[in-house]
């Protein structure tokens, strides 16, 4: 027994003989795995290849499979954006660095990073590289020629640009001065020549075009072409000093109206020759709009002066001046009701005047709150329409008996509210512009989904809606009834005009409806 | 360690030979004895620390190292004098040593990252002792040490990354004094010219500075000779 204990306790002293807690092997990971770096070449863009302005590409390398926090674009050594997402688009302002060769570096930060120890570090699981070179020479510019056919297209040349930094060829195109408008983008260095045939309708305009080459996306630097020019058919012109409306259009008889200075001009729409003119006596040369009127078959034209209060009445056939007459009570509104007797419209009253005697047949007071805004005569002579918005109730549309002089309004029927004047042809009512009711049942015919123009005129089942094109260019946008696009066409403003020296334009094509005018919707 | 062993070989040997032959009232003798044993460490508070900064590295950035040692029980030794004051009751009065250590050695591709530390501790104590019985051959006893305690505290650090490109040394040090209290119990085993010892003590170290809580818990062999009356 003892001999046994003697054997335990110089086991256990052995045991005990060293220190049991003894430094260990190291772990070694053999999981980790360092960072790699890819040479990368972004698409359409060479290693080495100059480059100008903002460049923009895309980054989608096919072997980040795994989970990243995100992916930092590096110049040199500089961080300069991050993105989170795959294929990510980069966009690099070159001009934020200093000219010369650069090194663009993408480094893609893996979540969960398998790197070891330099995971303290936070280092980049895979970097993609490459080298640009920043280059601000600005592009040699292109020699530009430009050719008119047969006045339906024009033909543009220009020499090839050599330049490594081109990004695009920009076209750009100016109508008689206006300001130059982008009509094209061609990316394709070998492609110098295109033919334009859009909005080739300014009879008599000049045309001007010039090439710029760009080297960025954003076409932020460019180099422009000469400009080159040529005149698109011919144009008449009527020289005036000062515009006072138009234009008002006899479809009947193919003629356009205008006012300028002190004279109602007429040209035929057939042919843009000038008609005939009438000398309004009295009228100031400038600083004051008529307002005109026809009467139920446009043989008569009435043109009222609300600052002079004269009212002129014009024979549309023969272009006499059958009447000039005083009305101190000159409205904005007026309606021709028949050949004797006018409508003035104050909104807030009526009255019918005798135009032979002067005198005032009727007056009609409106009810507190409510407003008679526009109208119209139907095309017999019988009824007069009124936009009328008792306020409080809502808007209407009012037909009033105009056959004698009581004001009876035969029926009222809701409307929208009226902020342009009402037109009646063809025994339909437009009202808007948009909204077309047939004026015998009042049932809507059909509405124009169109919003913004800045004016319309309608005419024989067709609508021609003027839009803002730039600052001195308009569009016409002519629609037929059942809302489909018959033509556009643009109108020149007369905003770069000097005064004194601006023109009346018409124009002519298959509809022969509309002229216009340089200060048309101004 | 070996030549202590070794000391302490020959002693009992020598002992067997040469002891005195009244074994029996062996109670009645002063001398001195030997311990060795095993020391199981609380240090809780440190343990959570070392374990949570190493969680921290690991979750946050994805390095999966692991502590390998954490304090783990380790050998202990200690040596007193003894004198019996009565057949049934002794003092004893000596000091005592154990010390443990943490490792936590990773390597990768990279580099290396250790961290070491080691804590020892030191007591003199004086105690009381008293046997239940007086029986000849084994006499089970309790009694109780109380002392001052000094513990050392080391932690080294480094990481190395890239062949030293980037590296890194921590070295932090602190020494600390307190008191010990160490209830135990035990038993003792004649065997005739020497006397075997085994005793569990529990030993509450107070100190100052350091908040490691080195309470630990002992078993321990001893190896008794003396001198008889």
């Amino acid at each position: 027994m003892k001999k046994y204990v003697v054997l335990l306790l110089l086991g256990f002293l052995y045991l005990n003989s060293c220190t049991l807690v003894t430094e260990p092997e190291r772990f070694y990971n053999d999981k980790a795995y360092p960072p790699e770096l890819y040479s990368f070449d972004f698409e359409n863009l060479q290693p080495g290849q100059h480059v100008d302005g903002t460049i923009r590409v895309i980054f989608n390398p096919s072997n980040i499979t795994y989970d990243f926090d995100e992916i930092l674009l590096v110049i040199d050594s500089a961080g300069y954006s991050t993105f989170e997402t795959l294929p990510s688009v980069i966009e690099l302002n070159t001009r934020h660095f200093d000219e010369g060769l650069h090194t663009i570096s993408l480094y893609v930060y893996q979540k969960n990073k398998p790197h070891g120890l330099l995971n303290l570090l936070n280092p980049p699981s895979d970097i993609f590289q490459t080298s640009l070179y920043f280059d601000r020479t600005p592009p040699i510019p292109v020699q530009l020629t430009v050719t008119n056919i047969n006045d339906e297209e024009i033909k543009l040349n220009w020499t090839e640009n050599t330049d490594q930094t081109f990004f695009a060829y920009l076209v750009y195109k100016s109508i008689n001065d206006a300001d130059y408008l982008l009509i094209d983008t061609i990316y394709h260095r070998s492609t110098t020549a295109i033919t334009d045939t859009n909005d080739l309708t300014l009879i008599g305009a000049n045309y001007s075009y010039k090439v710029a080459v760009t080297t960025d996306y954003l076409f932020a630097y460019k180099s422009e072409s000469n400009i080159g020019k040529c005149k698109l058919g011919n144009s008449f012109e009527y020289t005036f000093s000062g515009f006072k409306g138009g234009p008002y259009l006899d479809d009947e008889r193919d003629l356009v109206y205008y006012l300028v200075d002190h004279q109602l001009v007429c040209f035929s729409t057939i042919n843009n020759s000038f008609v005939n003119k009438v000398i309004l006596t009295g009228l100031p040369t400038s600083g004051e709009n008529l307002f005109f009127n026809f009467n139920k078959d446009k043989t008569k034209i009435y043109l009222l002066s609300i600052a002079n209060k004269n009212l002129w009445v014009i024979n549309s056939l023969n272009f006499n001046l059958e009447k000039q007459i005083n009305l101190p009570e000159a409205t904005r509104d007026f309606y021709v009701l028949d050949d004797t007797r006018i409508m003035l419209n104050n909104t807030d009253w009526l009255k019918i005047i005798d135009i032979n005697a002067n005198t005032i047949l009727n007056t009609l007071i409106l009810p507190v709150d409510t407003w008679a805004q526009f109208g119209a005569v139907n095309e017999q002579g019988t009824r007069l329409i009124l936009s009328w918005w008792p306020q409080s109730v809502g808007h209407f549309f009012a037909e009033m008996d105009i056959t004698d002089n009581n004001f009876q309004i035969l029926r009222q029927i809701p409307s929208d509210y009226s902020h342009m004047p009402l037109v009646i042809t063809k025994n339909k009512l437009y009202n808007n512009g948009t909204k077309i009711y047939d004026l015998s049942t009042f049932n809507f015919i059909s509405i124009y989904p169109i919003t913004f123009f800045n004016s319309f005129a309608a005419y024989d089942d067709k609508v021609a809606f003027l839009h803002y094109a730039s600052s001195n260019l308009r569009k016409i946008h002519l629609h037929d009834i059942q809302n489909h696009l018959i033509k556009g066409w643009f109108i020149v403003c007369g905003q770069k005009m000097q005064v004194g020296h601006d023109k009346v334009f018409t124009e002519f094509g298959s509809e022969n409806i509309l002229g216009y005018s340089l200060n048309y919707g101004e | 360690m070996k030549i202590l062993l070794l000391i302490i070989i020959s002693f009992i040997l020598s002992s067997h030979s040469n002891a005195q032959s009244n074994y029996n009232n062996f109670n009645h003798y002063y001398g001195v004895q030997v311990n060795t044993g095993v020391t199981f460490f609380d240090l809780e508070p440190l343990k959570d620390e070392f374990n949570a900064s190493v969680d921290m590295i690991r979750n946050t950035y994805n390095i999966p190292m692991e502590v390998q040692d954490l304090y783990p029980p380790n050998i202990s030794w200690s040596a007193y004098l003894f004198w019996y004051i009565s057949p049934r009751s002794s003092i004893v009065i000596g000091p005592e040593y154990t010390s443990t250590r943490a490792y936590l050695m990773y390597q990768d591709y990279a580099g290396t990252f250790d961290v070491k530390s080691e804590i020892k501790l030191y007591y003199l104590s004086i105690g009381y002792r008293v046997h239940f019985f007086e029986v000849p051959i084994i006499q089970p006893f309790m009694g109780l040490n109380a002392g001052v305690a000094q513990t050392d505290f080391e932690m080294d650090s480094e990481l190395n990354i890239n062949n030293g490109q980037i590296l890194e040394t921590d070295h932090s040090e602190v020494t600390d004094v307190g008191y010990s209290f160490e209830p135990y119990l035990g038993c003792t085993y004649d065997l005739k010219y020497v006397v075997l010892e085994l005793v569990t003590a529990y030993k509450i170290v107070m100190l100052d500075k350091l908040l490691i809580a080195p309470d630990n818990f002992n078993i321990k062999l001893g190896v008794k000779v003396g001198v008889f009356k």
